[in-house]
């Protein structure tokens, strides 16, 4: 798993690692108490002298979101799995470990952005992964080459 | 052709789920929910109301508390990783509604729309603002696009679970299961199927051991249910041979076994209703209810009784997604009239 930056204001607390009691204070009556009066309920109360259950941990998941006009587009199936593996196996094990899984799938690295070779409009957000600009560039460079790779391929299919 | 891609990283234990309003029963009309959220810190009732007015691509979100610790709901956009919009607590000087847009939707750019939403609270011990929860972000817009989202956050001291300690929903969501059988204090029966009570004729109570393998002397007591069933019941009445899907609280006939393999559904699945059950089962479709037939591509929604064909730019205009719509038998929408057809927003 990769660790959280919590590198916005917005997201102190969400794996920075602050927030794992809660704050001081009586626990009121509450209305989630009458389950009758909602047509679903996300989680239960604890009881005041009740530890939560292991299995929170301040690890994070990896997300990722293709959107825009490729969201549609039939070489975008299953595009954020394959993503969302490059983007752990490079946290991984860094640019060697990204290249040998993708190994024969992807033409050698350019070693430079491919964005300016494609017609297609490809913009590519890092947030939070811990990298240095350096490695930064390589992932980016790598996933432009994934999405490249995909529309090729939709257009050598017969 | 314009590509967005990000990569983030999110909290597995802030991220709760956002619960379909279309596979839950419920009293309010139509599609309308009240849901609850025990979040490791604090309570939220989540009240959903469609919004006509806005395609799946919009929301209307509201937020009302009285709490004294101030609260805030960020707009967030994961590409730019920023707020697009915020609404807080009386007294921050905030409003207290946003309508906010589906990133990438509606001509959107990559760094324009929202994911998600953000809750956030003023520590006073810190003095910042810190982040606790945000919804899943494609249930988030799948679910609740089109719907007026209002949240109280009624509690700040509330103790549940995190989300990575909550199963995820198991769908359909009703309060009582399938052959459970009620006993009002008349002495009448009733069994519940699909979230939904039908009553037995007295004249069949003598035969639920046999017929329902339940016990009368085991029956709950009586408790008001949603007047319609659950999205994805199936339904034969007792002495019938008309079997039923239900989709939006409507009735639509599976016409043939094969129709109903085809459909995905086994003969497992079917309930047997009481006598007379079948006259509960709603002709038209809740508003808002998305429809195709197996053979044909055409989409409809369902708008005041009638039913609207979506055209192919409205489907993707429109943020329509294909989690909600509810595929039917051939010509079961043959009956149904007919409104004008709805373009994009």
């Amino acid at each position: 798993m990769v660790r959280v930056r919590a590198g916005k204001a917005v997201f102190e607390g969400m794996g920075g690692g602050i927030m794992d009691g809660t704050p001081e204070g009586p626990t009121d009556e509450s209305p989630l108490d009458n389950v009758n009066e909602f047509d679903g309920i996300v989680g239960l109360p604890l009881e005041p002298d009740e530890g939560r259950p292991p299995g929170s941990s301040y690890d994070s998941q990896v997300y990722v979101s293709l959107s825009g006009d490729a969201e549609s587009a039939t070489w975008a199936i299953g595009l954020e799995d394959d993503l969302r593996v490059l983007a752990l196996a490079f946290a991984a094990g860094g640019t060697a470990l990204a290249q040998e899984i993708t190994a024969g799938l992807l033409p050698e690295s350019s070693g430079r952005s491919r964005s300016l070779d494609q017609p297609e409009e490809v913009d590519v957000a890092l947030h939070g992964l811990m990298l240095d600009s350096r490695d930064e560039e390589k992932l980016r460079d790598l996933i432009r080459m994934l999405v490249a790779e995909r529309i090729a391929g939709e257009g050598r299919r017969p | 052709m314009t590509a967005c891609v990000t990569i983030t990283n999110l909290s597995s234990r802030g991220e709760y789920s956002a619960l379909d309003p279309r596979r839950t029963t419920g009293f309010l009309p139509g599609y309308s929910r009240r849901f609850g959220y025990n979040l490791a810190a604090d309570g939220i009732v989540v009240v959903l109301k469609r919004n006509p007015q806005l395609s799946g691509c919009e929301m209307r979100v509201n937020l009302t508390t009285t709490l004294a610790e101030p609260k805030d709901i960020l707009a967030w956009n994961f590409f730019t990783a920023d707020l697009v919009d915020r609404i807080g607590s009386p007294g921050l000087g905030l409003p207290s509604s946003m309508t906010i847009r589906r990133s990438s939707s509606m001509g959107l750019s990559c760094g324009q729309g929202t994911d998600t939403i953000v809750l956030r609270r003023r520590s006073q011990a810190f003095n910042n603002w810190q982040a606790w929860y945000l919804f899943s972000p494609a249930d988030f817009w799948d679910f609740w696009g089109g719907f007026n989202v209002t949240l109280d956050w009624f509690s700040d001291t509330n103790r549940g679970l995190w989300a990575d300690q909550i199963p995820a929903p198991s769908y359909p969501l009703v309060s009582l299961p399938d052959s459970t059988l009620m006993r009002d204090a008349m002495g009448n029966f009733s069994l519940v199927f699909g979230g939904t009570d039908f009553a037995v004729p007295p004249t069949f109570v003598s035969l639920i051991p046999s017929v329902w393998g339940l016990s009368p002397s085991l029956a709950i007591p009586s408790t008001p249910l949603p007047s319609s069933p659950v999205d994805f019941t199936l339904v034969r009445e007792l002495f019938k041979s008309q079997e039923y899907v239900i989709f939006g609280g409507a009735r639509f006939q599976i016409p043939d076994a094969a129709t109903r393999s085809s459909l995905g559904f086994s003969s497992s699945q079917v309930r047997l209703l009481p006598p007379g059950g079948a006259a509960k089962l709603n002709k038209y479709p809740f508003d808002g209810t998305l429809l195709q037939e197996q053979q044909k591509l055409r989409v409809y929604m369902a708008e005041k009784g009638k039913l609207r064909l979506v055209s192919k730019a409205a489907l993707e205009g429109r943020c329509i997604s294909s989690r909600n719509v509810r595929v039917v038998p051939d010509k079961t929408l043959a009956s149904l009239s007919k409104g004008p057809n709805l373009g994009p927003p």
